[in-house]
């Protein structure tokens, strides 16, 4: 093999890149970050920062959202608007869940919290019961959605 | 055999401990009493769907009361294979547990 510019060159860049290792390798066992560690995990509270961030505000959201149909909840029966929510639950189970809810909101929640807290708790348990069935039909939905997307190709 | 997940675990506890009376209201509230845990309705009716499908549980409909609204509530069973499945999962816990020292409070 010829030594010339381009072999000098390369030796150089692997003497600097076995230097880096080496010199990560020291701080690690020194306990002492490197700075590309530094700011990976920065980067990643950051991240985690605003997803909490985020998450807040949709709970925040939905509390304000509560309260306003719980206001707005008039009798003493579950309220309406909810219960239409609900036929988005599968036909499978809708009739013995919404029978549940009923039974624990006439025979627990009404009598012991009264029936703005009772409406909001209905509300809240209506959000809660149909969560894990949209997200259930929308895995369903984006799988068939990415095997469509397969066969097309 | 299918494994069960955590969840799926206290379901079929609470659905043992309730016996004869275990519909997806009272299996709640044994839940949320026992294990402190707080489940959706919604949480609980969809594990045990997947627990239906997959063997582990049965289910018959009982009788319709006022509070209900006229609506039947579904008692659940734990069947010979759920059982066996829920020993396998819970001494595959115990086992991994045996020598472990955790910390913390």
């Amino acid at each position: 093999m010829k030594w010339n510019s381009d072999c000098a060159r390369q030796c150089g860049l692997k003497l600097k890149a076995m230097g880096r290792t080496i010199f990560g390798l020291l701080l690690k066992e020194q306990g002492i970050m490197s700075i590309e560690d530094a700011k990976i995990e920065a980067a990643e509270i950051a991240n985690a920062k605003a997803q909490a961030e985020e998450r807040q505000k949709v709970m925040a959201v939905v509390i304000v959202l509560l309260v306003v149909l719980a206001i707005l909840s008039k009798d003493a029966s579950p309220p309406r608007p909810a219960r239409f929510a609900l036929l988005l639950i599968p036909k499978r189970n809708r009739e013995h869940l919404i029978g549940d809810l009923d039974e624990e909101y006439r025979t627990v929640v009404l009598p012991e919290y009264g029936r703005f807290w009772a409406g909001f708790w209905y509300w809240g348990q209506t959000f809660w019961a149909i969560g894990p069935y949209l997200s259930k039909g929308l895995k369903r939905v984006l799988g068939w959605a990415a095997v469509i997307r397969l066969i097309g190709r | 055999m299918d494994y069960l997940g955590e969840f799926e675990q206290i379901v079929m506890l609470a659905i043992l401990r309730l016996g004869e009376t275990a519909y997806g209201m009272t299996i709640r509230k044994e839940i949320q009493e026992v294990a402190k845990r707080v489940a959706s309705l919604g949480a609980v009716y969809t594990t045990l769907e997947r627990l239906e499908d997959k063997g582990f549980l049965t289910s018959a409909v009982g009788g319709v009361t006022e509070e209900r609204g006229g609506r039947a509530k579904k008692y659940f069973r734990v069947t010979g294979l759920g059982q066996a499945s829920l020993r396998q999962a819970l001494n595959a816990t115990q086992a991994m547990k045996a020598g472990v020292v955790l910390e913390g409070a």
